[in-house]
């Protein structure tokens, strides 16, 4: 039988990590008895699904170019269109 | 809608979304400022690659994505140890000595329905700001931007499948706990 940390490290391995037919067995009847990991493999599927596609501005203050940077931009991307 | 070629009405319309986008994943702001003028540049010399099925906006993040990628590879060679004993101990010190939960997880309840609480998704966005640069880049590269376990080992450098397995399970295991201890939300315990 596989503790908490055991079965931990298998929930938040998934989906990549594939898993020996045991470590399936152990993970499943440790799942059965223990709602805290199941809590935590709910977690891990709540968060794969929140990150998906998750826009850089969610935050509440977003990163924005400064003035100065945007205008060193601006040079640049005229010099290059003046050369084509 | 017809892309114009002309860089700088990219910038004033999506200068800022590019910046952040990369800001998101380098957390530097010389080298996001510099890759957000690669992908300006590059996309004017692939102006005819761009065929008005997607937005403009999702062409040029497209286009910072590839950007990215090579900009990550190349620093890739540069970094430092994959694991280290001190994130086994971070890891080990959740449990206690029989090997079960020292703070159990909450139940936040239906996965799908959680993911679309914007409490939530605004915790995640700060939580992943949070990271620690290799953990955090992981995680986005694999959960946000969605690339595969050999994509990820050739961008990153890893060393290993199993490292990869390893640095994933502690970004996610750290990104559980900051949104709880900042999250409002989910239920009881």
């Amino acid at each position: 039988m596989i503790d908490c940390n055991e079965a931990t490290r298998l929930n938040a391995s998934a989906p990549e990590r594939p898993l020996t037919l045991g470590e399936r067995i152990s993970l499943t009847l440790h799942l059965a008895l223990c709602p805290p990991c199941r809590y935590f493999r709910r977690q891990m599927a709540a968060l794969r699904a929140a990150a998906r596609g998750l826009e850089a501005d969610a935050v509440p203050k977003p990163p924005v170019l400064e003035d100065a940077a945007r205008e060193r931009l601006r040079e640049r991307l005229r010099a290059a269109r003046d050369d084509t | 809608m017809a892309a114009t070629a002309d860089p700088e009405a990219w910038l004033d319309s999506h200068g800022d979304a590019l910046y952040a986008f990369a800001m998101m994943r380098v957390r530097n702001a010389a080298v996001a400022e510099d890759l957000v003028q690669e992908t300006l540049l590059a996309a004017l010399g692939a102006l005819a690659g761009f065929d008005g099925r997607s937005s403009e906006r999702t062409w040029l993040i497209g286009i910072l994505k590839h950007k990215l990628i090579d900009h990550l590879r190349r620093a890739g060679r540069e970094q430092t140890a994959d694991t280290t004993s001190d994130d086994e101990a971070v890891w080990n010190a959740r449990f206690d000595h029989t090997g079960h939960w020292a703070e159990p997880p909450r139940d936040w309840g239906d996965p799908a329905r959680i993911a679309e609480n914007d409490g939530l998704r605004q915790a995640l966005a700060g939580c992943i700001a949070r990271l620690p640069e290799r953990q955090r880049l992981l995680f986005v590269l694999r959960e946000v931007d969605g690339l595969d376990t050999d994509e990820l080992l050739d961008t990153l450098g890893i060393s290993s499948a199993n490292n990869l397995w390893v640095m994933l399970s502690r970004a996610r295991a750290a990104l559980r706990e900051c949104i709880e201890r900042t999250w409002g939300g989910g239920g009881r315990r």
